[in-house]
């Protein structure tokens, strides 16, 4: 497990939403998905999505999951109207300046994997 | 309470909540016409005639001292006394209805008595309206358009729902991404609070997120119908078309119809019936050109689905 701290660390990330419990959030496990109906596949606790997807359907699956929170790839940002979404779900969202696959390989090194 | 006013057998719970929401006060009429004890029974029978009313109070002060009737100036057209003040002639023993009362209580005074309108008074005994059957049946129609409205409008209409129960009915539009997502949050949301646990809060979350998306990306409209008892989940999601051409086929992981705009949205993967069906403990489906499709799935919420 790791926390939401030490991902943002290592991703060089910028925390776009952050909740109340932000620094009690841990992660076990990766996600990286752009089509939400395999995201909804997943099976396990303490996910954290990497995604590029940035919309409406990629925060709610997030939440639908149970996940620990999202990051957005490619230096994204969220427009107010998702940031407003992420609050009302209570959903942290960090976004990073990397791609999908170096994102992958930082949280793999992070993780042990 | 009796309420068979309003027609025999078991009025709608909405219209009895209705009835009991609304005091005469807000049901009333108001512009109230009048008379003082020593006007004619001529003039208000002009009164009558002009203002096309049945009966006038008689009032001074906004103090109430008796009504005249219609069949009270009738009789007095019979016995010629019809140039008499109206004090002499009018009715004095009345019954009039707090403003603060509900209907319900009141429509049972329209049965108990054979009046046609009750004076209705407020609590330092001042006239301040009139009610008659007409006052309630505008009324009733109001608010019942108005609720009608709400139903119409809204994207969601609660049933009954307690701590231990849901019983709502969602509905979801065609291609309304926008509201995609709502009953399966909400239905979260109300499974947490009862304090399920989180590994089957999943599965329930992520068969109506399923069967939801479903319906917005595919269907023409539909609705989720979601009943939540102590022991399980059911999610009926009815659509009203255009149907499944080859149903076994739809159930095959990766097979799918949608088109590229919705896959750009992250759905359309061919993944959602099989997704539903891996985390229901019952899954049924039916489809037809005719019927739309209707999907029903059952959840345990108490043990876990035993061959995952």
């Amino acid at each position: 497990m790791v926390t939401m701290q030490q991902v943002v660390g290592a991703l060089e990330g910028e925390v776009l939403y952050r909740t109340k419990n932000f620094d009690g959030c841990e992660v076990a496990f990766v996600v990286a998905c752009d089509l939400m109906s395999d995201v909804l596949v997943v099976d396990v606790e303490n996910i954290l999505l990497v995604t590029s997807l940035v919309s409406r359907q990629s925060l709610k699956t997030a939440h639908l999951v149970g996940a620990s929170g999202v990051v957005i790839v490619n230096d994204k940002t969220l427009p107010d109207d998702l940031v407003a979404l992420a609050e009302e779900l209570e959903l942290s969202v960090i976004r990073t300046p990397c791609d999908k696959f170096k994102c992958c390989v930082v949280l793999g090194k992070l993780l042990g994997i | 309470m009796d309420i068979v006013a309003l027609g025999s057998g078991n009025p709608p719970l909405l219209i009895l909540e209705l009835l009991i929401r609304l005091k005469v006060r807000e049901v009333m009429s108001t512009n109230l016409v009048t008379a003082t004890r020593r006007d004619t029974l001529r003039r208000i029978q002009h009164i009558m005639k002009d203002m096309r009313i049945t009966g006038v109070p008689i009032v001074e002060h906004r103090r109430l001292f008796g009504l005249v009737s219609i069949d009270d100036i009738i009789n007095a057209l019979e016995n010629g006394t019809i140039e008499d003040a109206a004090e002499k002639h009018m009715s004095t023993h009345m019954v009039v209805l707090d403003e603060n009362m509900p209907l319900s209580l009141a429509i049972s005074y329209f049965r108990k008595f054979s009046f046609g309108r009750f004076p209705v008074l407020n609590k330092d005994n001042e006239i301040t309206g009139i009610l008659t059957s007409r006052d309630i049946n505008v009324a009733l129609l109001h608010e019942l358009t108005l609720e009608l409205d709400r139903m119409e409008t809204s994207t969601v209409t609660d049933l009954k729902t307690d701590d231990l129960h849901m019983f709502k009915v969602y509905h979801v539009g065609k291609y309304d991404f926008e509201n995609a997502g709502k009953a399966s949050t909400d239905i979260k949301r109300f499974l947490k609070n009862r304090g399920v646990a989180a590994s089957i809060i999943r599965r329930v979350a992520v068969a109506a997120y399923e069967l939801e998306m479903n319906q917005v990306v595919h269907s023409d409209g539909g609705t989720i119908t979601c009943r939540i008892e102590p022991e399980y989940t059911e999610l009926v999601a009815q659509d009203t078309g255009p149907g499944i051409e080859n149903v076994e086929e739809a159930m095959k992981e990766g097979v799918t119809t949608a088109n590229e705009w919705i896959q750009s949205m992250g759905f359309g993967a061919g993944m959602g019936l099989p997704n539903a069906r891996r985390v229901a403990n019952e899954f049924h489906i039916e489809s037809s050109r005719q019927a739309g499709t209707k999907v029903r799935v059952l959840i345990r919420l108490n043990e876990q689905k035993e061959d995952r």
